[in-house]
């Protein structure tokens, strides 16, 4: 097959597509998002079950696990410990797990939705280095929601709106390691960056509905929006890199490598409609 | 107009459009062969002997339709990665983007290569090209390709591909552009281009100076002009708009759940591409 590469300079991607191999007989069904270990194996969530599909780096299936606890899972994102936090979308729950998927936390009134209060259809979840939980919450709320390590509500900011500070759908969520928390809020087309006590500091806006944010251990910023395509940012904001999400750019998430996972789930799109997209940094 | 035709079971026909701009729908459009199914069609396009050229993502890439739809012939395989805009010189050359390989090439209607714009397989940051999306080609040769998804510019090359110019950055003012994804030449080399996710088509002079803006469109997709200047685009409501060369509506339509491209043949009839549906035809109705 031909060869394709995405990206520009320093950041160009081989495409594997589709990434990951189903046993036989299960379906993708509609998938969320994907998050990578620190051993290089891909997490996928979804609706179905299992909820949580685990595969190497290779796209080898490894394991299914999360059926009694999970029904929605949406974004998530792996700390530096290997536990699992994800939000449990239209359950209205952020949860912690280990590898083998037992629940060590959650958060949050389950199948109660509260307005403007943790949570209504949250959306994406990020950990910062001092270990607080920071909650895009979401599709119901206009709020980011901040918590400690165990739980304990610290903090929520934001309204609904387009001004500074304000949120149409608050959808991506990471915190870099000066613990300046980036929100893609994705029907007002920007990231807007707070510091840790929700204080607006500036905001990306060559975006278009930005769906996903992703950070390296060097503090460069990788987006997916709805163009669809994928950017690459560096800590000030200037695009480094561009490219097309191929049928894909719903979720992001990256491994030790460099390598870049998107999950996407497009009706209609051909060829691949929904799944998993790997992209190898060349 | 004949309700039945030989052959066929009468089925309500369906009228789009309004006024002077009123189309009878075929959708589908066009008999494959036995044996061959659509890929994704991405854009369609009229040669000067109105044969009809779909463009679509899958071997063959170009197939090729007389107006009434019966298939005349196809070619290019192993030739086109990812088909995207496409464009007939009225000396019925045939210019194709060939998106995720960044690459503009221009055919014979035979299927003879005889240009390639771009490295092929190698993207650039707001340089040519990063999954550029459509071309066209000005009365004196010049060719403007619009670039695309990941770079947010307009090139200007040379009849035999050099690069003259390129304009534009990413942003939603005026002279900027988000998704820059069809573009049209006039006669008087005005460049007219769908900037699809900043919801407007900009009118630029040959030089790319900033000339007008029209907007009141979702997410235009692409424009064809014809011979009396007038033009049609097509956005993702999904509808078709015509519009005079002021950018005044003189009539709309819903597009059937196409027009990813869209394309006009010498009667005034319009072709839809409609991804893995193939051709919608909209025959006008001659008043």
């Amino acid at each position: 097959m031909t060869r394709l590469l995405f990206g520009t300079g320093d950041y160009i991607y081989e495409v594997v597509q589709p990434f990951g191999k189903l046993p036989a007989g299960m379906e993708w069904g509609v998938i969320s998002r994907v998050a990578v270990d620190s051993q290089g194996r891909v997490y996928v969530s979804r609706m179905g079950d299992p909820p949580i599909l685990v595969f190497d780096s290779e796209g080898n299936y490894l394991a299914g696990w999360g059926g009694d606890s999970l029904v929605d899972p949406h974004g998530m994102l792996f700390t530096a410990n290997d536990e699992l936090i994800v939000c449990d979308r239209d359950a209205h729950q952020v949860l912690k797990l280990n590898l083998e998927g037992e629940v060590l936390l959650r958060i949050g009134d389950r199948s109660q939705a509260h307005w403007q209060a943790p949570f209504n259809h949250p959306a994406d979840v990020a950990v910062s280095s001092s270990g607080d939980i920071y909650v895009a919450d979401g599709y119901g709320n206009s709020a980011v929601h901040r918590f400690s390590g165990e739980g304990k509500h610290l903090l929520s900011w934001g309204k609904p709106g387009t001004g500074p500070g304000e949120f149409s759908t608050p959808h991506g969520i990471w915190v870099d390691d000066e613990s300046r928390v980036y929100v893609a809020d994705r029907e007002n087309s920007r990231v807007q960056i707070f510091d840790e006590d929700g204080r607006y500091l500036s905001e990306w806006i060559d975006l278009y509905h930005p769906m996903d944010i992703w950070m390296d251990g060097d503090g460069v910023a990788y987006v997916s929006d709805q163009t669809p395509r994928f950017s690459v940012l560096s800590p000030d904001g200037e695009l480094l890199s561009r490219g097309k999400a191929p049928d894909a750019g719903l979720g992001l998430y990256g491994d030790s490598r460099g390598d870049l996972y998107l999950s996407g789930t497009f009706p209609g799109a051909a060829p691949v409609s929904n799944g998993i997209v790997k992209f190898i940094r060349q | 107009m004949a309700h039945h035709e030989a052959g066929r079971i009468a089925m309500t026909q369906l009228f789009f459009g309004t006024g002077k701009y009123t189309y009878r729908i075929i959708d589908p459009f066009g008999t494959l062969p036995d044996g061959m199914t659509w890929g994704n069609v991405s854009h369609v396009a009229v040669d000067s002997k109105d044969r009809v050229y779909a463009f679509q993502r899958k071997d063959p890439p170009i197939v090729i339709f007389d107006s009434d739809g019966n298939f005349l012939d196809s070619w290019g395989d192993g030739q086109l990665i990812d088909a995207h805009g496409i464009f007939f010189t009225p000396e019925d050359d045939l210019f194709l983007v060939d998106r995720d390989m960044y690459e503009v090439l221009k055919y014979t209607t035979q299927g003879e290569p005889l240009l390639r714009i771009g490295v092929r397989g190698k993207s650039a940051l707001q340089a040519p090209f990063n999954h550029p999306a459509d071309v066209a080609v000005s009365p004196s040769g010049d060719i403007y390709v619009a670039d695309g998804y990941g770079n947010s510019m307009v090139h200007k090359f040379s009849p035999n591909g050099e690069l003259i110019l390129s304009w534009g950055a990413p942003g939603v003012e005026l002279g900027q552009f988000t998704t820059p994804h069809g573009i049209w030449v006039d006669g008087e080399s005005k460049v007219y281009v769908a900037d699809r996710e900043n919801n407007c088509v900009q009118v630029f002079d040959a030089d790319g100076n900033f000339i007008t803006s029209w907007g009141n469109f979702y997410h235009p997709m692409d424009i064809w002009m014809d011979n009396e200047d007038i033009f049609y685009v097509t956005d993702q409501v999904p509808r078709f708009t015509v519009l005079d060369r002021d950018g005044n509506i003189l009539a709309r339509g819903r597009a059937p759940n196409a027009g990813h491209g869209v394309y006009g043949d010498s009667q005034g009839n319009l072709y839809l591409a409609a991804s893995l549906r193939g051709i919608v035809k909209m025959a006008r109705l001659q008043s």
